[in-house]
């Protein structure tokens, strides 16, 4: 019975504009324009906004968090806080990023939850590692195979060795070359120095560049 | 044969007390260029990375490398979908559908609840009948009695007070109803 009503309530409220908006024409631009218009965004405008971005959300919240299962229900929280705040964007040009922020301050939010959440004696599965442990010297446990280096598995060893960075390795390379942030962005958001996020992004790059070796020499 | 000024890995040559200052070298050299590569340094460290880069070919091998992987980033494949699209905008329009109705119902709540709130504490009556209805259980007591201790059994089998037999006999004579009842049977 609770599932019947919000159902019934939506489709009121969406048969109710009768101009038709075409939002799947629009620019990214006037896309985000078009939501920021009214008290809260339309309907069919944000649903096509959804349907652009929602990949670059999963992607985001896919390399922060690689063993998380509940990613849906993040991305979910994410258009949310969209919805709700979009008309404060100021420069809808920046969306994109504007958007990689809700959903990395939201990853942040609850990786804080679920570390105060965990059990303090977890020793065998450590949650964070220190900057000091991730070495500079690094033995490549998997020197890579030799033959056959196709570019899908390439693109499989990188994730995987992206995941297995220790989280605040990971979550600095990935604000950086996914998200494209600033280095003073990333010192603000993750409350680290511009020197630690300097030595973050360096060393992260140094252990996948010696992990990926074999890929990455290649003409 | 020149030693690369920053590649950590290819630190084999060195291997007595200048290890160390020599890593530590080639660790600062290595982050100049990470941040050379991200645009984050000043113009005198540019300048130096690219004296680097045109003069130590191991170094440019290095750049190459550090490039190809950002390439990769950047043309990382979106990992598979947990769900279809479609489903995330179905669920998000429901969520947002959702939240006036359930307002609406914790304020329905609130204010059912200042209402018995200001109901009990303004009522004129001292006590509810609630309150009456949960004293009842009391008179029920009595009840329990006899299980509850042998004193007090003894003590009802005796009178309070011991009462001559004949007050007793001379108060139930000008009452006359006893007789009449026990005659008529």
């Amino acid at each position: 019975m609770s599932q019947s009503l919000p159902v019934s309530w939506s489709s009121v409220e969406a048969t109710a504009p009768h101009m038709p908006v075409q939002a799947e024409k629009l620019s990214n631009y006037d896309l985000v324009l078009q939501c920021q218009t009214g008290h809260r965004p339309e309907k069919a405008a944000f649903a096509e906004l959804m349907r652009r971005y929602q990949s670059h959300v999963d992607k985001v919240l896919y390399h922060l968090a690689p063993d998380w299962q509940d990613r849906a229900d993040l991305a979910q929280e994410v258009w949310i806080r969209v919805y709700r705040n979009v008309k404060r964007l100021n420069e809808p040009v920046k969306f994109r990023g504007w958007l990689s922020r809700i959903a990395t301050n939201l990853f942040y939010d609850e990786l804080r939850k679920r570390k105060r959440n965990a059990s303090p004696l977890s020793l065998d599965a450590p949650l964070s590692v220190e900057d000091g442990q991730l070495d500079w010297e690094i033995a490549s446990e998997t020197p890579g195979p030799e033959e056959d280096l196709t570019t899908r598995e390439f693109y499989d060893q990188l994730n995987e060795a992206i995941a297995d960075l220790p989280e605040v390795f990971r979550t600095t390379i990935v604000l950086r070359e996914i998200e494209g942030m600033a280095y003073e962005e990333i010192a603000e958001l993750t409350g680290v120095s511009l020197g630690t996020v300097k030595s973050r992004i360096a060393r992260a790059r140094h252990r996948l560049q010696s992990q990926l070796q074999t890929y990455l020499n290649g003409g | 044969m020149q030693p690369s000024p920053i590649d950590p890995a290819n630190s084999d040559g060195k291997k007595h007390q200048g290890q160390f200052e020599s890593n530590t070298l080639q660790r600062d050299r290595f982050e100049l260029l990470s941040a050379y590569l991200d645009g984050e340094v000043t113009a005198a460290e540019r300048k130096q990375v690219e004296e680097w880069l045109s003069t130590d070919a191991t170094v440019q091998q290095l750049h190459s490398r550090l490039l190809k992987l950002r390439q990769g980033f950047r043309s990382l494949p979106v990992p598979v979908p947990s769900q279809p699209v479609e489903a995330t905008v179905q669920q998000v329009f429901a969520r947002i559908d959702r939240q006036p109705k359930l307002s609406l119902v914790w304020s329905g709540t609130a204010i059912a609840a200042l209402f018995v709130g200001a109901v009990t504490i303004f009522s004129p009556i001292g006590r509810s009948p609630i309150p009456e209805m949960a004293s009842q259980p009391s008179i029920q007591t009595p009840q329990e009695r006899p299980m509850s201790s042998e004193g007090l059994l003894v003590a009802l089998d005796r009178p309070v007070l011991s009462i001559p037999k004949a007050a007793t006999v001379d108060s139930k004579a000008p009452d006359g109803f006893d007789n009449k009842s026990t005659n008529s049977n």
